[in-house]
């Protein structure tokens, strides 16, 4: 009797596993893609016949809307309202599978950008950015600043002054293609893109550009007004890009970067002609009219910059806790060997050049090397700025993040989603075993979804690039609200568990 | 909460990758009784990708495992103490296959079967599935039949489900031989009601 209810329940439960679903082979758009202009339609290709059940589009605001897809075989054609918005949308999508069980996913692209990706998440070291960029500051300071003084003193400009403003140009272009490679994330390949190039046209980093090359041009007609001129282009090229001058309050912040630049490129530019002025008769006259301009400059130097990393670091600790902190300590190390130079030139040596020329000019022409050398440096460190993150950026990405701890019977995990907001969330995760310490599984993987408003699974498969903590993401979370989220940990290669839970989004 | 959303998360299916599972031929064992079992495998792991790598866990309660050889596939097992020692010619066995290893290649296309003969022993309760744990390994990643289905649930809620095969209880309660299932046992000695 028991062995043939046994019977009737094997027979009753097993046939099931040989059932199958229908799976997602292509998609066009790819999931992820970002394109320039709206898709007129979305195609879904499965490994088999499905049939429609339910389409919906998620907008980059928020805004949900029903639309009607249809079945052609194994396709799933959704046409694609007109004048979408740009940003990231998420199509929630649900098909009857061949055995009659419905499967469905959500499958994210983005027109145009990416809506709300956080400013620091982890991304490659922008190494050949930085240098670009270095490149860009030392040419445009040495060679307009170079001609700056040469109007301003009447000197003719040395052969360093005019091989940098040849510079300017190649160095732009570097600077142009670093940001196409840096904005798409696709590396050389953006290069022969002329969309990549466009959008980075586009940026601030694009009008950064021209402003340098404009800047340039109008240096190289070596009259006063021309140059004073392009001296101004040249502090606009510094604040119309880089993290000093996006920051609110943007117009003061960009007015600081600009008197900062402006100071800059006059006192670092005049230094090779200064050089060259020790060979001249009228060396300690030229002397004393650079000091006469170079002293409110150096006090709007130092005041600007001051309040300029007032801004960006916000906390003594942020000093030494963050690279930026070190990059900034460095410079302000360099900085006061400047300073320390300069008063020295003005006070010893420029006094000297009348009661003993010779000793004086030999002392002149090292102590101007050096501290030619040591701008260059400070510029350097400068460009090394674009390496890393701000603390002020830092904190505020730290300051939003939404936590929930997740709880099985052999595992758990600690999960954070960073900012914690709708939009691009970057997830870490932390698993810990039954007794709270950590372990580190085989593969962990997150499943997302929002069963309340119909937003079907989101998977992010997390990697662990440091010790015990899993990275997934970023991924895209169209709204606001209370998300089911459910973790799959493979424990050995035969064991794995699904933990779940609830976790709330910020708007 | 936590099992609602779990439950909830199975009922829309877990995984659109999941699509015809692995399987075992047989859908029955029987207590005492030595069974051939046949792993099948209906195409690669996700994304089209052929297999390299087909390794079967024996669970607990599972032994006397010998795997068949299969032209065109290396075959290993690792040993492992068993949790429930057995007598055999007089001989306490305390060690056993705690797991089978198939390495070779099926294309995606293309279905295979794989073997084993297995004693399954009274430690597996009667009227119960045992789920026994089967990974395809391909050159990208790996397809994990080892899903386990928690109470109210079935395999059917799962994307991966591990292969089951019901037990059966054992014809005859004494010492067992690979022969012992036949079903005129049915009327005399079964056990229960």
């Amino acid at each position: 009797m028991r062995r043939a209810l046994v019977i009737f329940l094997a027979v009753l439960i097993l046939p099931i596993q040989a059932l199958a679903h229908a799976q997602l082979r292509e998609a066009d758009p790819a999931a992820g893609a970002i394109l320039h202009a709206a898709p007129a339609e979305v195609v879904l290709t499965f490994n088999e016949p499905i049939g429609a059940l339910q389409t919906r589009l998620f907008r980059p605001d928020g805004s949900v809307r029903e639309l009607e897809g249809r079945a052609e075989g194994a396709r799933l054609i959704v046409p694609l309202p007109d004048g979408l918005a740009e940003g990231t949308h998420a199509l929630s999508w649900r098909v009857m599978s061949d055995d009659g069980h419905p499967v469905g996913s959500t499958h994210v692209f983005s027109i145009g950008f990416e809506t709300g990706a956080p400013e620091a998440a982890p991304e490659p070291v922008p190494w050949s950015a930085a240098v670009a960029r270095g490149l860009v500051t030392v040419t445009l300071v040495m060679g307009v600043g170079g001609m700056v003084w040469a109007v301003l003193s009447q000197t003719a400009a040395p052969r360093v002054t005019a091989a940098a403003l040849w510079a300017i140009v190649p160095a732009t272009i570097a600077l142009i293609a670093t940001q196409a490679m840096d904005m798409t994330g696709a590396g050389p390949a953006a290069l022969l893109s002329g969309a990549a190039w466009a959008m980075a046209l586009g940026s601030p980093v694009g009008l950064a550009a021209a402003f340098a090359v404009g800047a340039n041009l109008l240096a190289l007609n070596k009259r006063k007004w021309p140059v004073l001129l392009a001296w101004g282009l040249a502090a606009l090229s510094f604040a119309s890009a880089g993290h000093a001058a996006r920051v609110e309050p943007v117009a003061l912040m960009a007015l600081l970067v600009f008197i900062h630049a402006m100071a800059l490129i006059f006192w670092a530019g005049a230094l090779p002609g200064l050089l060259l002025a020790l060979r001249r008769p009228d060396a300690e006259a030229l002397m004393l009219r650079f000091s006469r301009v170079a002293l409110p400059m150096v006090a709007a130097l130092v005041v600007s910059g001051g309040a300029l990393a007032w801004r960006q670091i916000e906390s003594v600790s942020a000093l030494t806790s963050t690279a930026y902190g070190w990059i900034y300590l460095a410079k302000m190390g360099l900085v006061l060997c400047v300073l320390a130079l300069a008063g020295y030139h003005r006070l010893r040596l420029t006094p000297m050049l009348t009661t003993d020329g010779a000793l004086a000019r030999m002392r002149f022409n090292r102590s101007l090397r050096l501290e030619l050398g040591l701008m260059l440096l400070i510029l350097a460190l400068t460009a090394g700025f674009r390496l890393t993150p701000p603390p002020r950026a830092m904190a505020e990405i730290a300051e939003t993040r939404v936590e929930v701890h997740l709880h099985g019977r052999e595992t758990m995990a600690d999960i954070a989603l960073i900012p914690g907001r709708s939009g691009q969330n970057r997830v870490e995760i932390v698993p810990l075993d039954g007794d709270f310490q950590p372990f580190t599984p085989l593969e962990v993987t997150l499943f997302f979804s929002m069963p309340e408003v119909g937003l079907e699974r989101l998977e992010a498969r997390a990697e662990m690039p440091e010790d015990g903590i899993w990275i997934a993401g970023p991924i895209h979370l169209p709204q606001a609200g209370s998300w089911d989220i459910v973790a799959d940990i493979l424990i050995t290669d035969f064991r794995k568990e699904l933990i779940g839970g609830e976790i709330s989004l910020l708007p | 909460m936590r099992s609602t959303i779990l439950a909830a998360f199975a009922a829309t299916l877990a995984a659109p990758a999941a699509f015809a599972h692995a399987t075992f031929e047989q859908r029955e064992v029987t207590q005492n009784a030595r069974e051939r079992m046949v792993v099948r495998i209906p195409h690669g792991c996700a994304g089209g990708k052929d297999t390299l790598r087909v390794r079967v866990a024996i669970p607990d309660g599972i032994n006397a495992v010998q795997p068949m050889v299969k032209a065109g596939w290396d075959l290993s097992v690792i040993t492992g103490p068993l949790a429930e020692p057995y007598h055999s010619h007089g001989a306490e066995i305390t060690e056993g296959v705690r797991e089978i290893i198939w390495e070779g290649n099926l294309p995606d296309a293309f279905y295979d079967e794989f073997a084993f003969r297995a004693r399954f022993t009274e430690a597996l309760p009667a009227g119960e599935l045992v789920h026994i744990p089967v990974v395809q390994e391909c050159a990208d990643g790996a397809a994990r039949w080892i899903e386990i289905p928690a109470e109210g649930q079935s395999s059917h809620d799962l994307a991966y489900p591990a292969p089951a095969v019901m037990v059966l209880p054992a014809a005859d309660h004494g010492h067992s031989h690979s022969h012992s299932h036949d079903h005129s046992h049915d009327h005399g000695h079964s056990h229960g009601d």
